[in-house]
């Protein structure tokens, strides 16, 4: 039918993005702090969305991490964890330290073969 | 003497039937020396004085003779007996020879069996792990695309002009978050703190009465097959334009623990 099919389609988007703003550590302290990581159909929810991991579906994830933070909230630790304002101040500077990773690396890189480049100049002179 | 001899000679024979024949043979032999010194006796006596028995050395000269003829052919006997023992030993040096024969077959028939074992275990796993890169195979171009995607917008890695007072970030962001499509799905309220949508956040299990199915995500069939295996009906999806408690989520789970398993059926 043409409604099931809007219908699904409209369903896929939602829990597409949902699960991505999943990756905001923000997000998830604002959760576990109104108290929705204490619901256990909540919780189940978050179970359910773990399909997002096949790879017919990760394929339309556009931030990957949110996969991890996923996995990281099917334990209740985890979620107990999320209620302090530290806790998610920490996986929010963790994350952008690695985000910044390959920009670093290839930084140092440039640097290195700037470098090498100078040294190979003055030898040269 | 002749008597006492003949019942000696008499004992050792009859003593069992397993008397060996080196034993008979031994005996034989002190009968002869003993009946030999006998008649020497006797004659040597018969020489000086008159024999009290008249025909005894006729009788030991018989015995004499019977007793050279057992003991002639316990020789035959022992000759023979000789012979067999020979080839005896023979066959027990064949028979060794074989038995390390086999064990030197039964140690390299392990060993082979050994490698074979591996080789097979080894063959195993590796048809395992060609099956299992089979099923997870993703043609490159799809990779590429996908890494090209997460890349271009700066989602995976960091842009190369980052500062900390970049608003861009490795997450969704509020501005993000608010206009997509679950951000619009309510009526904007007050503006919240970072990062949360307008209004509360998802609300779960809030709803308590099942709407009537006037929705089309509220049908029981799922008809693409992009979405996961469960059954719709599991959930039940918050209308639009329902402010129930400033409720900004679209999907509510319903309260039964049964159902909403991620697992298909």
């Amino acid at each position: 039918m043409e409604t099931d099919d809007t219908g699904n389609r409209l369903r896929f988007q939602l829990e597409l993005e949902f699960v991505q703003c999943l990756a905001n550590p923000n997000y998830l302290n604002f959760l576990a702090q109104r108290g929705y990581f204490k619901d256990k159909a909540f919780v189940n929810y978050l179970k359910y969305l773990l399909y997002w991991k096949e790879p017919e579906y990760a394929k339309y994830l556009k931030y990957p991490q949110c996969l991890h933070m996923l996995e990281l909230l099917q334990y209740e630790h985890f979620r107990k964890e999320l209620v302090n304002a530290q806790c998610a101040k920490f996986i929010d500077e963790q994350q952008i330290l690695h985000w910044q990773h390959y920009s670093r690396k290839r930084m140092r890189l440039q640097q290195a073969l700037a470098e090498q480049q100078q040294q190979n100049n003055t030898s040269v002179k | 003497m002749a008597a006492a001899a003949a019942a000696a000679a008499a004992a050792t024979g009859g003593g069992g039937e397993r008397s060996s024949t080196r034993d008979r043979l031994l005996a034989a032999l002190e009968d002869l020396e003993l009946l030999a010194r006998e008649l020497i006796e006797i004659l040597a006596i018969s020489r000086n004085q008159k024999l009290p028995q008249p025909g005894e050395e006729g009788q030991i000269l018989e015995l004499l003779i019977q007793r050279d003829g057992e003991f002639q052919e316990l020789m035959k006997l022992a000759v023979d007996q000789g012979k067999i023992h020979h080839e005896m030993q023979l066959l027990e040096k064949v028979v060794e020879k074989r038995d390390n024969d086999i064990q030197q077959l039964q140690k390299q028939l392990k060993e082979a069996e050994h490698i074979l074992a591996t080789a097979v275990y080894q063959a195993k796993e590796k048809l395992k792990s060609i099956e299992k890169a089979r099923k997870g195979a993703i043609s490159s171009e799809e990779i590429i695309k996908y890494a090209h995607r997460i890349s271009a917008s700066n989602a995976v890695c960091a842009p190369l002009t980052w500062v900390p007072g970049d608003p861009r970030r490795p997450y969704p962001t509020d501005l993000e978050m608010r206009s997509g499509l679950l951000g619009q799905m309510n009526n904007p309220s007050t503006n919240g703190v970072n990062g949360h949508l307008p209004g509360d956040a998802l609300a779960a299990g809030r709803l308590p009465d099942v709407l009537a199915p006037q929705y089309p995500w509220q049908s029981s069939d799922m008809s693409m097959n992009m979405l996961p295996p469960n059954h719709s009906n599991d959930f039940m999806l918050e209308p639009p334009g329902h402010n129930k408690e400033n409720e900004d989520d679209v999907e509510v789970m319903s309260t039964d623990s049964s159902s909403s398993s991620s697992d298909s059926d």
